[in-house]
């Protein structure tokens, strides 16, 4: 029963999937400097991202 | 600026790691490109990009670490940030494990199917149980028609680029034609273009392009680029370029491909 129930947890996990929301917003983001990115090339990939200012 | 650099001077060659820069505040081009030339920067950079499961915070610099599935693993002032980064890493899928054909989809359910939809292996049969499970009315039939439609669109977009490439870039049209048909063998799609390659393979100076061309895929994938090996191989297509009575699309590719070899 234990194991059952592990695995069920497992099957519910799995199937959650990943929140790629964020390579959207990128691929939408408006571009100023360097190449454009598509969300296909960033996904599984680790990203770090800085939000920074000029003043 | 310039330790986001480093790091992704350093981690992006892995194809796991990427860095990118969201400049908030009002935009002065000169200012910003002015900045990050200074710095030489490599990353892309964007103009108000906001995240909305990581938002700015109050002060800037703020920075944002995502894992490969997405979640937000760090915020803020990261300690340990490059510690971070390696074991990210180590967790993130290889680049290679992800297909173009269903780049486009978001496979939760169907993903041992989507797995076998890899670039050059026959994907028919794949297609065909997919196709069976489309049927019903379910989450896992709508993702079975998503992907069936994202292998077909990708399949019909490198067709077209590669005729358009036919012209310019015939190596190319060559190495991504033959990939396209061992991909889709047997479909509708790549119904002429077995007869093509044929037709391609009798002229021997692009055949001996497309090997040539194939050594140049090799040295990039080496983790030792040495000076001598890039001169050794651009010393070849040179050759090529000066002694074989090649036509002049093929003389172009071999002479951008010298180019793209004093980069590396």
């Amino acid at each position: 029963m234990k194991y059952f129930l592990l695995l069920s947890l497992l099957f519910c996990f799995s199937i959650q999937g990943a929140d790629l929301s964020h390579l959207k917003e990128i691929e939408k983001g408006k571009l100023i400097y360097g190449e454009a990115l598509k969300a296909k090339d960033l996904k599984g990939k680790v990203i770090l991202l800085e939000y920074w200012g000029t003043n | 600026m310039p330790g986001m650099q480093v790091l992704h001077s350093k981690y992006s060659k892995t194809g796991k790691f990427t860095v990118i820069g969201s400049h908030v505040q009002s935009y002065n081009k000169k200012a910003v490109d002015g900045l990050l030339k200074q710095s030489k920067v490599t990353f892309p950079h964007f103009q108000q990009l906001r995240i909305t499961k990581a938002p700015c915070g109050r002060g800037i610099p703020h920075k944002v670490l995502f894992d490969h599935e997405g979640n937000v693993v760090a915020e803020g002032h990261i300690s340990n940030l490059e510690s971070e980064i390696k074991k990210l890493i180590k967790l993130a899928p290889n680049p290679g494990d992800f297909s173009p054909l269903t780049a486009e989809v978001d496979v939760k359910l169907l993903k041992r199917e989507a797995a076998q939809l890899k670039l050059g292996r026959p994907v028919k049969s794949a297609l065909a149980n997919l196709q069976r499970k489309a049927g019903g009315n379910d989450a896992a039939a709508k993702e079975a028609q998503a992907i069936i439609d994202a292998v077909n669109a990708w399949g019909e977009k490198e067709l077209a680029e590669t005729e358009k490439l036919k012209a310019t870039a015939p190596t190319q049209a060559y190495s991504r034609l033959t990939v396209l048909n061992k991909t889709f063998y047997g479909m509708p799609l790549v119904k002429s273009v077995p007869a093509y390659l044929m037709q391609m393979k009798k002229d021997k100076y692009l055949t001996y392009l497309v090997g040539l061309s194939s050594q140049f895929e090799r040295l990039k994938a080496d983790k030792k680029i040495t000076q001598s090996k890039k001169d050794s191989l651009a010393n070849r297509f040179q050759q090529f370029i000066d002694k074989y009575p090649a036509n002049e699309a093929l003389k172009g590719e071999a002479a951008d491909i010298i180019k793209q070899i004093q980069k590396l």
